[in-house]
Parts: C-alpha cells; structure tokens; sequence
C-alpha cells in the first residue's frame, strides 16, 4: 500500500524516498521551473520565508498560478517558457534553489541553463524519463541525465520516485564550490 | 580597467564593473510601468536604460543572448549579480504587484487567442442544456402517467428526477416526504420501473457533469473579460465574445451591433422579409432583460448593449475596473425605464374609464 508522503508532490515523494537534500535556510530564495496550477510552489511558500518565483508555461494552468499568487506575497509568478530564461531574469533574485519539475523531452538542458544563469546553491531536477524517450528503460534514461547535469554542477543524489510516481527520478546537483 | 556586465533586474538596470556597481538607472515606482518594461524583455527588445548604460561603455558582457544586439557585446555566462531593491528606493513588494499585473496580461493575451476554447464550452453547456430539458419533459410526462400528485409538487425536472433517484418508486418518494398515499395513477411494472430510474439518473448525472464546465467558463469569462461579466453574466459575456469574434472585436463594435449579437437570423428576416427588427439577441438571457414587462425590454437592451460597448473597451484596452459604476448606471436606468412603462400603462386604463 502506499506510504503516507510527509511533504507534497514529487518533492514530498523524493523525502520519503530518504532524499534529505531539501535544507532551505532562512531567507532563501527558490526558482521554480513547471509550476502548474502552483499547488507544490505555494505549499513551498508556507514552509520558507524567502521569496518563490514560479514559471509555468500554460496560461490555463496559470490561471490557478496567479489565483494563489495573489493571496501569498512572497510568490512571485511569471507565465512563459522556462527554456527563455533572459525573459525572467530580472525577477529572479540570488538563489538557494531551483526545482525543476517540467516533463518535457529537453527537460534537462532547460534544467542546466536554468543553473548556469542563476547560479543557485543547490538544484533539483525531478527527471521523468518517459518524456524523454518512451522506448528506452527508464533506469538508462536517468543515467543519461544525471551525466548531462553534471555540466551544472556536482552531483550529490539521485532519488527513484516510484511508486509514487512512476518513471521518476530526483536529481540533486550543488553548484558550491565551483 | 577590468572587465563590464550588464544585468537588469525588475526595479532598475545596473552596470557593473567586475563586481563593483558602476551605475545604475532605476524604473519608475509603478507596477504598470515595470510591467511594461518586462514585456518590452519578454518579446526579446532592447530597454531604453539599458541602451543608455550600455552607452557609456567600449565592451560589455552580458547574461542574455537579448542583450547582444546592443554594440560591441559578448554573452557570457557569469555569476548572477543582485541589488537590494529598499537601498535603491524600492519597495520588495513593488515585484509582486509588477508579476501579478505582467502575469495577468500574458494569461488574458493568450487566453483571447484561446478563446475557442471558451466558444465551445459555452456551445456545449448550451447543448447540454437543450438535452437536459429534453429529457426532462419525457421524464415529467412519463412519470406523470403512475403519479401525477409527485410530478405536481415537484418543483423542477431536476428535483423530481433527484426523488427518484433518492428513493425509486412513487410510493417510496411519498413515505420520504410523509405525503398521503396515492389516489390517482397507476402502478409502474418492475421493467417500467427500471427504465425510468435510469432516464431520472441520466438526468441527475447530467446536471452534475455541467458544474465542472460552468465552473471553466466562470474562470476564463472573469480573467478574460472581468467587466463584462461582472456587469452581466460568465456566460453572456462568454457568447458575446463567441459572437463578435474574440474579445478585441466585441470592443470595437458599435452598441448598436453588441444589442443585436446571437440574434443574426432575426436580423436578416429584418431586413429581407419585412419582419419587425429585433430587440436583442444574446443579452435576452439577463434577467433585466428577460424579467421585464415585453414594452420595456428594447430599451432596457439598448442601455444594457451600450454599458457593455463601454466595457468591453476597458477589458480589452485599459484594463481598468469599471463595472460596478457601469452596472449602478444601468440599474438606474432599468428602474427609469420600468416606472416610466408603469405610469404609460395607468394612462391607458385611465383613458379606457
């Protein structure tokens, strides 16, 4: 049967897989990446005191996305691709992370721009390997990735999601240091 | 001299060199304004205060290939470079407002041009309707044939296919409601029985599957166009945006045309058969409209059709929150209309006398 989950969504999956990655300090900031209606990026918001900002492409889906960002001041939401980073940079302020959370094919070269033009302290990249390639077994896919997101930064965890979510891996690279 | 960098961030623009801020130009303190500027960004333009920042310098880095069609810089990729809003003046919750206001127009942007979406909901909640209705007049004449005292208290179809639903046969729905046993109708066979508990669960499934869809179209009518809807309804503003052609379109057209919307056929028998003109189309669906005495409702239209003229014009261009004036200016009316149609109507008996 499946086990209760302490935190919400894949990030509360990735915890209670033993991922202990996730240490936000006080004050520090996340970029968000695939957000969706915003329910993981404004239960975030209530856990940490620093400010959230949260892309999410689809403009109905946004919808739900501003709903929330309005009653939370520290969400600061912005609806576009996160493949276009310049586009909201000037919202993005020194960050602890980014998380990333979007099932698309180039979902990991979106995750190291991201990285690379932010410079956080640490990011998260929940992989989902099938819409990267459907044909290929999963386990290779992640190897895959987790090669690729070594151009961000070290690699400190890799965390399967099953069962709660099928497919899925966490990915955790720190960027200190370099 | 070392090396410069050019990052911009929401409250201002800032030049640097290496790490040290070289000089800076900071946005007005308006959201409106900012969220501008963040737009100019968006479709990938070259802000007015960076081109001057950018001025003042031989070489520059910049963090975004935007960036580059500014003279004589490269892109480099380097460590994010941020600035305390409060020790330029500016308020951190300035950021927040500037992204609700951005968001905000990107999702009504692109929701208008998604607004088909919008059209065929408002199709099929109307289809569903018809359906529903259909269905609820066989089940009404049906159920009438073992028990017309139940059909007579029930207030709606939908209330009458719920008991049935709730408690199954007519003698059952009568021990619910502690009503007498029946003295008219038949008895129902098990078979017929069974045919009408599943023409009554259609019907209550129905009526439920449309709150996920009105829902939608609440969301989308509200964030789409806020005033038309708040001066009317989710889905009369959602048919007249299907009408016109999308919401730019319902703003530039006349009052004139908005009064007429959804009653085309009307029209043209109008003006190709000598049929008398027709008073409204769509907007016939407000209770203003259709709750009013049948003399008072053209002009009730007309003053109705002008209001949302003027508020479809601050949806799809100010933005600005208007409605609740507009709908005070339209109620007054409404009411003038009605006394003025009341005093016309004691005239006439006066002169019958």
């Amino acid at each position: 049967m499946m086990q209760r989950m302490q935190g919400q969504g894949k990030l509360g999956a990735y915890q209670t897989n033993g991922g202990d990655a996730w240490d936000p300090e006080p004050g520090e900031n996340v970029l968000y990446l695939g957000a969706a209606e915003g329910a993981t990026a404004s239960w975030m918001c209530k856990q940490l005191d620093g400010t959230i900002v949260a892309v999410e492409k689809s403009p109905v889906a946004g919808l739900s996305l501003l709903r929330s960002a309005r009653e939370l001041d520290h969400l600061i939401p912005y609806i576009g691709d996160a493949r276009n980073t310049g586009s909201y940079a000037p919202f993005v302020p020194s960050l602890g992370f980014v998380y990333q959370d979007i099932a698309q094919r180039d979902q990991v070269d979106i995750f190291v721009k991201n990285v690379e033009r932010f410079s956080p302290r640490r990011a998260f990249l929940a992989v989902k390997a099938r819409s990267i390639a459907v044909e290929r077994d999963p386990k290779s896919v992640f190897e895959d990735a987790r090669e690729a997101v070594e151009e961000a930064g070290r690699v400190v965890d890799v965390v399967s999601l099953d069962p709660f979510h099928k497919d899925h891996a966490m990915i955790v690279v720190d960027t200190v240091g370099e | 001299m070392g090396s410069c960098f050019l990052e911009t961030e929401w409250f201002g623009v800032f030049l640097y060199e290496d790490d040290t801020l070289q000089a800076k130009r900071i946005f007005p303190p308006d959201a409106g304004q900012i969220a501008d500027r963040l737009e100019t960004i968006e479709n990938g333009e070259i802000l007015y205060e960076e081109k001057e920042l950018a001025g003042t310098v031989e070489t520059l880095h910049v963090p975004d290939e935007r960036l580059t069609k500014l003279p004589n810089t490269t892109k480099t990729t380097q460590p994010l470079r941020r600035q305390d809003p409060e020790e330029h003046g500016r308020d951190a919750s300035l950021r927040h407002e500037a992204a609700l206001e951005l968001a905000q127009r990107t999702v009504r942007g692109s929701l208008s041009e998604q607004s088909r979406h919008l059209e065929q909901a408002v199709a099929y909640l109307d289809e569903a309707h018809e359906t529903e209705n259909l269905m609820g007049e066989r089940l009404v004449a049906w159920f009438r044939l073992s028990n017309p005292e139940i059909v007579d208290k029930a207030s709606d179809h939908q209330e009458l296919a719920r008991w049935i639903v709730d408690h199954g046969t007519g003698e059952a729905i009568r021990q619910a409601h502690g009503w007498d046993p029946s003295e008219l109708g038949t008895p129902l066979s098990p078979q017929e029985l069974d045919a009408i508990e599943g023409l009554a669960t259609s019907l209550v499934e129905q009526a439920e599957s449309r709150a996920p869809l009105e829902s939608f179209i609440e969301e989308v009518a509200n964030e789409i166009a806020p005033n038309i809807t708040k001066l009317t309804s989710a889905g009369i503003a959602a048919r007249l945006i299907h009408h016109a052609g999308g919401l730019r379109r319902l703003a530039m057209e006349p009052a004139s045309t908005i009064q007429m919307l959804g009653a085309e056929d009307a029209v043209f028998k109008h003006l190709t058969e000598n049929a008398p003109p027709p008073k409204h189309g769509v907007i016939f669906q407000h209770p203003m409209i259709h709750n009013a005495h049948p003399k008072d409702r053209g002009k009730i239209a007309r003053a109705m059709a002008a209001k949302i003229a003027i508020a479809a014009r601050a949806d799809a261009f100010t933005g600005n929150d208007i409605a609740s004036e507009l709908k005070a200016e339209l109620e007054a009316r409404a009411k003038e209309v009605a006394r003025v149609g009341r005093r016309r109507a004691m005239k006439r008996k006066g002169g019958n006398r």
